[in-house]
């Protein structure tokens, strides 16, 4: 997968929480990248097998809305963007990128 | 006196009608996703994250959602329908030349062994003529069984016939039906 500031930002975002469900409209909040970019990468990833994706179950829903969809990270993903962040660290082109510099992939 | 006579003269009624009809970021919404395809996660995907939205960031994270649905719903559609792509990045190709070439692997049947076919039946051909979508399979039967009813060349789809797509299930030399004894 190319390596954009997008791409970085959702790893970041995604590897705050490596084993938690992530969420579309709370990961485009946490990366700060628009959903416009965010959910094609999101799809790739899929594609990927990077992450895997599943539905809220709509018996744990107290509000009147219908069940979210959430991505969660594979190991392969982990590993994966891992790596992606570590040569993100290396690379001038993502230097002073928010949350990358001190970041252990 | 007329109702848009008494609208010209009273603004505030204006306002306040154009008030009652409202931007509805939810409306919108759904008819954004109609951009994707119906068995596209995304659309409840978005129409469920609506709710999680802010009010007041509603609408325009309803109009980044157009943006999306454009370029990843609307444009793959028509990529499919004008490429025959099944699935994006993904080409349909000639299942005939393929067979022509890789006699063993797949094969579309002859009109004679077409005949006994009827809709939904199983057979031995899995090349759709046309169109996108994987699901498509079991119309190409549906196909083959109408023309088995309606025998000629012109049960056949026109456009398949133009793009080669239908297979005489002639040997490569032009001189013996391949699936004779099948």
């Amino acid at each position: 997968m190319r390596k954009t500031h997008a791409l970085i930002q959702v790893a970041i975002a995604l590897l705050d929480d490596p084993t938690g469900r992530h969420w579309g409209y709370q990961l485009s909040k946490q990366s700060g990248v628009r959903s416009g970019v965010l959910y094609p990468i999101l799809t790739r990833m899929l594609n990927e097998c990077w992450v895997t994706e599943g539905w809220e179950d709509p018996a744990t829903i107290k509000e009147k809305r219908s069940p979210r969809r959430y991505y969660e990270l594979t190991d392969e993903g982990r590993i994966a963007l891992g790596a992606i962040l570590l040569e993100a660290r290396r690379d001038t082109r993502f230097v002073g990128l928010p949350g990358l510099v001190g970041r252990s992939a | 006196m007329s109702p848009n006579s008494s609208t010209a003269r009273c603004p505030g009624r204006r306002s306040w009608r154009l008030r009652r009809v409202r931007v509805r970021p939810g409306f919108f919404l759904r008819l954004i996703v109609l951009a994707y395809e119906r068995d596209n996660p995304r659309r409840d995907e978005l129409i469920a994250e609506l709710y999680l939205v802010p009010r007041i960031e509603r609408p325009f994270w309803v109009l980044q959602q157009l943006e999306t649905a454009l370029f990843e719903g609307l444009w793959q559609r028509i990529v499919c329908a004008v490429t025959d792509r099944t699935i994006y990045r993904w080409k349909l190709g000639s299942g005939v030349k393929y067979n022509r070439k890789h006699p063993d692997t797949s094969g579309s049947p002859t009109r004679s062994n077409a005949r006994p076919l009827s809709p939904a039946s199983s057979s031995r051909g899995r090349w759709c003529a046309g169109g996108s979508g994987v699901t498509k399979d079991g119309r190409w039967n549906g196909r083959v069984s109408r023309c088995a009813e309606h025998p000629g060349p012109d049960n056949y789809s026109k456009n398949a016939v133009r793009r080669g797509q239908y297979d005489e299930g002639l040997a490569t030399d032009g001189s013996q039906d391949r699936y004779e004894g099948d």
